[in-house]
């Protein structure tokens, strides 16, 4: 286990590079390494390696003057909320697109605060989704912990004989991996046309990466997926299409690979809703500066955030708070939390453990 | 990543460009997380010509061609230690903004006790350059101790120790606990 993976979870990452300039290091470390090549025997350093030396210390000075890429200082500089917006979604398109691989790899933080039997409890969880445009889907889940939220919910918890902690009114044992173990959740051998669950619309990979990059476009395209999912939604509380497409635009930005321009494009779309409020500064995953588009649900009695990264146009992830009280909690009490982690392309293969399939999830735990 | 960690890898152009397409955007996310995109790319490309140029020094013995990378970008990361330095101080500066509900946040947050940028940032910056070192490789290389070791030229009691230090150091300034 990495020890120190708290700081790899904290410290700001930095965006993929452009593959242009990928390519122009790329021939310039191979001209440089020809050079080399030839002198080997007899100089230890080329005249192409003083030059990158050169660049080198330029950049070092240039940076020392430089502004770290993070905080109220990176924000752009605009009229309003809405301009600001703007200038956060172009960012956001201007990123560079990953370059494909064998899975798409997605990992997410998870808090809720939720009732169960009685009394609140926090719950902390990490979700990470691989996904291929090739191989069965895989899922991971590791729990992290479920406490009593406060001392009285410690008391309650107590007086009904301290019974085994999660964020499930059922029984713990069903399908939840001991503490700071993880849970493997492969799809069947058989993959289906469209494996990927994005807020329970089934897409698949080519699909989601070829989503539309212009706001009406895009809207259109996933309006297309409500008739089946309204259809097919468990019976409740009305939830309305807008409820609904925020919904799935906030998991498109988090747990799929769409290119940067949906990206940008699921930014616009979610701050044309009704209702949408957009926040120019407010605090972000560890204490990072993020903008937010903040949404009431009426249907859920909840206003969600929906967080990103000023000055890359990164998504950070979502905070959900209670407008009203609820199952003893008060109004503002926040409910869950999403934070982004790493999401990229890999050429490595989830950890399946020896024996897990779908059918056995008895041997999925490691 | 693609396995590229023979010696016969780094003996000709062709051989370096396979080398440089398994570990080039690796080596430039680590430069990149300790000293800023700015100088990442320069900084990367610089690491793979030292790599190429000192090919015949290179032992397989002591660990593949990447932990040999994350060595020579350790090293010259280490002549930028004071550009380091000011990057963590900058972070620790930038305070969260004000925020009516920042407790839950915390409290969302407490899998990584709470640590925020500013305070990590702090922190990095207090710990001394082989500290640092062994923290960030294990933090962002995902490197174990041995694989330090032969990174770096270092004996594994020297890894050890210097990463007792570091978590010393970490828990007095963060108050957290990292075993």
């Amino acid at each position: 286990m990495n020890e120190f993976r708290f700081i790899d979870d904290v410290m700001p990452d930095v965006p993929l590079a452009d593959p242009a300039r990928v390519a122009e290091t790329r021939a310039r470390a191979l001209n440089d390494a020809r050079f080399s090549q030839r002198r080997f025997a007899g100089r230890s350093r080329s005249r192409f390696g003083w030059a990158v030396a050169a660049v080198a210390t330029a950049t070092v000075v240039a940076f020392v003057v430089t502004v770290p890429r993070l905080g109220p200082d990176a924000a752009p500089r605009a009229g309003g909320p809405g301009e600001v917006l703007e200038a956060v979604a172009d960012r956001a398109a201007a990123r560079p697109k990953p370059v494909e691989s064998l899975y798409w790899r997605a990992t997410t933080q998870l808090f809720l605060r939720v009732r169960v039997n009685g009394y609140v409890v926090d719950d902390w969880g990490r979700q990470t989704l691989w996904y291929s445009p090739t191989l069965p889907t895989v899922r991971e889940w590791t729990r992290l912990g479920t406490v009593p939220s406060t001392a009285k919910d410690r008391a309650a918890w107590e007086r009904a004989g301290s019974p085994e902690l999660c964020a499930s009114h059922r029984d713990c044992d069903v399908n939840l991996p001991p503490i700071d173990r993880t849970l493997v959740t492969p799809d069947s051998s058989n993959r289906p046309a469209r494996p990927l669950r994005v807020f329970n619309v089934p897409l698949d990979v080519k699909e989601v990466m070829e989503l539309p990059e212009k706001p009406e476009d895009l809207r259109a395209r996933l309006l297309t997926y409500w008739p089946a999912y309204s259809k097919a939604k468990p019976k409740g509380p009305d939830e309305t299409v807008d409820d609904w497409l925020w919904s799935l635009g906030s998991s498109l930005l988090w747990d799929v690979p769409i290119s940067p321009g949906t990206g940008a494009a699921v930014y616009r779309m979610l701050a044309a809703l009704p209702g949408v409020r957009i926040i120019e500064t407010v605090q972000g995953p560890h204490g990072r500066v993020a903008i937010a588009l903040a949404r009431e649900s009426s249907f859920e009695g909840t206003e969600s955030r929906i967080l990103i990264d000023p000055s890359t146009g990164d998504p950070l992830g979502l905070r959900k708070a209670l407008v009203t009280a609820r199952d003893g909690m008060p109004s503002g009490t926040v409910i869950t939390t999403i934070t982004v982690g790493k999401s990229d392309w890999t050429d490595r293969s989830p950890h399946v453990p020896k024996g897990c399939t779908s059918d056995d999830v008895e041997k999925c735990v490691y | 990543m693609i396995a590229v960690s023979d010696l016969s890898s780094l003996v000709d152009r062709e051989r370096f460009a396979a080398v440089f397409d398994a570990n080039y955007e690796e080596i430039r996310r680590y430069i990149g997380r300790r000293l800023g995109l700015d100088v990442a790319e320069d900084l990367a490309a610089e690491t793979f010509l030292i790599a190429f140029r000192r090919r015949d020094r290179f032992d397989a013995a002591r660990g593949g061609v990447r932990l040999w990378l994350y060595g020579i970008a350790t090293n010259l990361i280490g002549r930028h230690r004071q550009a380091e330095i000011r990057r963590y101080r900058a972070l620790a500066r930038t305070g969260p903004p004000p925020d009516d509900d920042g407790h839950d946040q915390r409290v969302a947050e407490r899998v990584t006790a709470g640590v925020t940028v500013g305070r990590l940032s702090g922190a990095l910056a207090r710990l001394s350059k082989g500290e640092r070192d062994v923290v960030l490789l294990i933090a962002y290389g995902g490197l174990t101790y041995e694989e330090i070791a032969e990174a770096l030229g270092v004996a594994y009691g020297t890894v050890a120790s210097r990463l007792s230090r570091a978590r010393t150091k970490l828990r007095d300034v963060l108050g957290v606990e990292v075993c």
